[in-house]
C-alpha cells in the first residue's frame, strides 16, 4: 500500500520535507528523512480519497457550526503566576525558552 | 524613477481593556500574571474575538480611506519561535480586513495603503543565554497597516508616520503613553536594482527615520542581498538578522477556531458615523472659512487637543491672530518644554483674554510671548496679571521719547551706522529701546519716534 502511494503520487519531495523541518527547527538525520518521507506520503495519500467525495457543496473552513459572538471588552480573572508557570521551567517569573538570537 | 522605494508595515497596538482573543487585561507588570489558557496557547483553549478591537480596526481602516472586506476571516501563520507558544500567530492573510486606502502627505503626495489587518501580538522576550518569555503581551490586539512602496525618503516616512499617529489620536484608539508603534521598513535602492531589504521592529519616529537614512546610504555603497535586518539604535546601524522566510514558509491556513463572519454594512455605516472630523478635513475647513494660513491650520489640526483649544479660542477671538499665536508661540513653548497640551492645565479661557489684549494691542507681542510661557507652566488670570504687574503696552509718546533719546545717547556708533544706511543698526536701536521699556513699549510708536529722532 505504502509503496504504491509513494511511487504513484509524488505529493511531497525530499526538498520540501527538509525545508518544513528546518522551518520547524527540527534536525533530521538522512535515515529519518527517508522514513518520514514515506510516512508523510502515506498520510497525504489518504487525502486522495477526498477526490471521490461530492464537490458540489460550499467550501467549509470551519468543521463545525460555531456561533460564538465577539466578546465585550471586559477583563476577567487571569491565572496566577504560579498557575501560568506550572509544568514549565521558569526563572524570575519568566518561562524559559530556547535561545533565539 | 526615484532613487529609493520604501514601504512601511506599521504595527499599532489598539487601546482596548482586554486582549484580542481572550479577556486577560492588556497590562504589563509582573511577568506572566496576565495570562489564561488561550493566550498561553494551551490545547483545547478557544479564541473569542474582542468586539471593541474589531470595531477600532474598522474605524482606522475607514479613516485611511480603505475598502472594508465583506467578511472577517482569520488565518494561522505558522512559525517556530519562543514568543508564540501555539507555534502560530492568529492574523489575517488571504482576506485582510481592509484594502486600497491612502494617506496624503503634507506635500500632497499620496501614499497608497495596500492592506490593513488585525493580528495578535506575540509574547515579550528577554534575551539571555536562553530566552525568557513573558506572555502578558501575548494576544494584545494589533492592527498592521501595510503601505505600497510609494515613500521615497526618510522625511516622507516620518510624515507618513505622523499622519497615522494624528488619525489614531483623533479616533482615540491608541494610547501613546502605554502603547507601542513599531514598523517593519522595506527599503530598496535603484543602484541595486531595487533588491528588497526588510528592517524589522523599528520603534519610534526618530528611529524609523534614522534606520531608513542609514539603510539607503548602506545600499548605495554595498552589494545588497534580499534579507531581513535589525536596527541597532545605539550603534545607528542595521545588521543582517536571518535569511528571510517566504510567505510560503509560514504555511498559512484559515483559522478553524474562529467563525468566518460577515461584516454587515450597517455596522460599517454606524462606525463611520462615529468617526470625528479628521485633521485634513479640519485644516481644509479652517483655511476656507477662517482664512487662516494653511501651514498653521495643518499643524494645529494635527493634534486633537490643540485643535479643540484653537476652535474654542477662535470662536471668541480673531481667528487669524489666534491661529498664529497657537501655532507659533504656544506650540513652540510646549515643544521646547517637551510636553503636550494635555500635560498642562492650560485651557481656552486662559488664552481668550490674552488674545483679546493682543488683538486690541493693549499688550505687546513680547509681553504676550512671556505670558504664554508662564501660562504653560501654571495658568493664571491674564487680565489680573497684566493689571497688577503693570504689563499694559506703553504708547505714551513723551515717555517713549525719553527712552529713545537715552538709547541714542548711549549708542552713538549704531546711530552713525544707521545714518550711513545700515538697516540692521536701526533694528538694533529698536531692540535697545524695547529692552529699556521691558518689552512694554508699543513697537509702532517706538519705530515712528526713532525715525523722527535718529
Amino acid at each position: 500500500m505504502v509503496e504504491r502511494i509513494a511511487s504513484e503520487v509524488e505529493m511531497i519531495s525530499e526538498q520540501t520535507l527538509r525545508q518544513v523541518a528546518a522551518n520547524s527547527r527540527l534536525v533530521l538525520s538522512d535515515e529519518e528523512v527517508k522514513a518520514f518521507l514515506v510516512q508523510l506520503q502515506e498520510i497525504l495519500g489518504f487525502f486522495e480519497s477526498i477526490k471521490n467525495v461530492r464537490a458540489d457543496v460550499p467550501a467549509s473552513f470551519i468543521p463545525v457550526s460555531l456561533s460564538r459572538e465577539p466578546a465585550d471588552d471586559v477583563a476577567r480573572e487571569c491565572l496566577s503566576q504560579q498557575e501560568a508557570l506550572s509544568n514549565t521551567q521558569s526563572k524570575n517569573g519568566y518561562i524559559k525558552g530556547p535561545k533565539s538570537i | 524613477m526615484v532613487d529609493a522605494l520604501i514601504g512601511m508595515e506599521v504595527h499599532v497596538q489598539l487601546n482596548t481593556n482586554t486582549k484580542l482573543f481572550c479577556r486577560c487585561p492588556t497590562l504589563s507588570g509582573i511577568p506572566n500574571t496576565k495570562t489564561c489558557p488561550t493566550c498561553l496557547g494551551h490545547p483545547g483553549s478557544k479564541p473569542v474575538l474582542n468586539k471593541r478591537a474589531f470595531h477600532y480596526a474598522i474605524k482606522f481602516a475607514l479613516a485611511l480611506n480603505c475598502s472594508i472586506a465583506q467578511s472577517l476571516v482569520f488565518s494561522r501563520k505558522t512559525y517556530f519561535y519562543p514568543d508564540m507558544s501555539k507555534n502560530y500567530q492568529i492574523t489575517q492573510y488571504e482576506l485582510p480586513l481592509a484594502v486600497n486606502g491612502k494617506v496624503v502627505l503634507d506635500s500632497g503626495k499620496e501614499i497608497r495603503i495596500k492592506r490593513l489587518h488585525i493580528e495578535e501580538d506575540p509574547a515579550g522576550l528577554v534575551h539571555e543565554e536562553i530566552s525568557l518569555v513573558d506572555y502578558n503581551r501575548s494576544g494584545i490586539p494589533l492592527v498592521e497597516v501595510v503601505s505600497e512602496p510609494d515613500i521615497s525618503s526618510a522625511e516622507e516616512a516620518r510624515d507618513f508616520m505622523k499622519k497615522l499617529m494624528s488619525i489614531l489620536n483623533y479616533l482615540d484608539i491608541f494610547d501613546a503613553s502605554s502603547g507601542v508603534i513599531k514598523a517593519d521598513v522595506n527599503v530598496s535602492v535603484k543602484k541595486n536594482n531595487f533588491e528588497r531589504v526588510e528592517i524589522k521592529n523599528v520603534t519610534g519616529f526618530k528611529e524609523i527615520e534614522r534606520a531608513i537614512e542609514y539603510e539607503i546610504h548602506r545600499q548605495n555603497n554595498e552589494q545588497v542581498v534580499r534579507e531581513t535586518r535589525s536596527w541597532n539604535a545605539d550603534l545607528g546601524k542595521t545588521f543582517s538578522l536571518r535569511k528571510k522566510e517566504t510567505e510560503e514558509d509560514y504555511g498559512y491556513i484559515t483559522e478553524p477556531d474562529i467563525i468566518v463572519r460577515q461584516i454587515p454594512k450597517l455596522v460599517i455605516d454606524k462606525l463611520s458615523q462615529e468617526i470625528p472630523e479628521l485633521p485634513a478635513q479640519k485644516a481644509e475647513r479652517w483655511v476656507k472659512n477662517f482664512k487662516i494660513d494653511s501651514v498653521d491650520a495643518r499643524i494645529i489640526a494635527s493634534d486633537p487637543q490643540v485643535a479643540s483649544l484653537y476652535e474654542e479660542v477662535a470662536f471668541q477671538c480673531d481667528k487669524i491672530l489666534s491661529a498664529r499665536w497657537v501655532r507659533r508661540e504656544l506650540l513652540r513653548v510646549l515643544n521646547t518644554a517637551g510636553v503636550k497640551l494635555s500635560d498642562t492645565a492650560l485651557k481656552a479661557y486662559h488664552l481668550i483674554p490674552l488674545f483679546k489684549l493682543l488683538e486690541r494691542k493693549e499688550i505687546t507681542d513680547r509681553t504676550g510671548q512671556q505670558l504664554i510661557r508662564e501660562l504653560a507652566q501654571s495658568p493664571f488670570d491674564v487680565g489680573l496679571r497684566v493689571k497688577n504687574d503693570g504689563l499694559s503696552a506703553v504708547g505714551d509718546v513723551s515717555e517713549i521719547g525719553k527712552l529713545v533719546d537715552l538709547v541714542l545717547d548711549e549708542n552713538v556708533q549704531a546711530l552713525q551706522d544707521y545714518r550711513k544706511g545700515e538697516q540692521k543698526a536701526f533694528e538694533f536701536l529698536v531692540g535697545q529701546i524695547m529692552k529699556k521699556a521691558k518689552g512694554r513699549a508699543k513697537p509702532d510708536v517706538v519705530r515712528t519716534l526713532l525715525l523722527e529722532k535718529a
